[in-house]
């Protein structure tokens, strides 16, 4: 199964947005709580949108970012597939980044 | 040191995604996974390469299973046969290595039966050979024995007469 990615066009430029173990991290160290996503809901869409810029497209200004979210989003059914698909995408990351085998770690106390 | 099962965040409130995420990239690196490929690549081949060590795990497992197996064999064989009862067979090591799978052992089973008809087969024909050599030897014994019998009776025939004309 191929890898769940955001693509786009906005101002001539291709876009495809999706994350990596590295970017769901550097996501959460910006602020963002994978823990307390019902405590986010509204905010938390728009910052996976951000982060999913971090794989392929970081040198992409925050500004521009904002832009096009605003612009996805203008269209409200168009915002709730975009936010599903975003919700999807993470989900799909963190499972898959999740070991399904009973091997044992160790943790330093 | 803490010893434990790796749990995603959601089950494991102590520590953040980004702890959860190093703990499962010491995981994949065990499964083979280079550092690189575990943070930028793409996800959805790490699960193939779990299932890879999983095999693995599986194969070596076996394999010490098979070494014990063999080892069991080679101490019967060894130590087995000084205790051995008198009168009861010797243990023997096994003259092949133990087949891997189904088609194998059917392999293994046909060669060793072919193996036993050549050996009835070469008996059978010692003991025709020794048959015929003690038949031959027989015949040969008795020719010479009515050869001498022949000639003694030939003997006593003529001595009376000798004896006579004497």
């Amino acid at each position: 199964m191929a890898k769940s990615t955001i693509t786009f066009e906005y101002n001539g430029k291709e876009y495809t947005l999706g994350y990596t173990a590295e970017t769901l991290s550097r996501l959460e160290k910006s602020g963002f709580s994978f823990g307390n996503l019902a405590d986010h809901l509204l905010t938390a869409p728009e910052e996976i949108f951000y982060g999913a810029f971090e794989e392929n497209h970081r040198d992409t200004p925050r500004r521009i970012r904002r832009e096009i979210w605003k612009e996805l989003c203008a269209d409200s059914d168009e915002g709730d597939s975009l936010t599903e698909a975003l919700y999807e995408m993470v989900n799909e990351a963190s499972k898959a980044l999740k070991p399904s085998g009973n091997v044992k770690w160790k943790r330093g106390s | 040191m803490e010893e434990g099962e790796l749990t995603s965040s959601s089950e494991d409130h102590s520590a953040s995604f980004s702890e959860y995420l190093d703990r499962a990239c010491v995981y994949f690196m065990g499964c083979g996974l280079t550092a690189d490929e575990f943070w930028h690549g793409d996800y959805t081949y790490f699960k193939y390469y779990e299932q890879a060590e999983k095999e693995r795990q599986r194969r070596r497992n076996f394999f010490s299973w098979l070494d014990g197996m063999y080892i069991q064999h080679a101490l019967a064989a060894t130590v087995g046969n000084m205790f051995r009862e008198k009168g009861a067979d010797p243990i023997e090591y096994p003259s092949e290595p133990f087949a891997m799978d189904a088609d194998e052992r059917r392999e293994q089973i046909a060669r060793q039966e072919k193996a036993k008809e050549n050996r009835q087969a070469e008996e059978f024909k010692q003991r025709m050979t020794a048959l015929a050599a003690a038949h031959n030897a027989k015949k040969e014994l008795r020719g010479l024995m009515n050869e001498r019998s022949g000639n003694g009776r030939g003997n006593h025939d003529t001595e009376p007469e000798d004896k006579g004309n004497e």
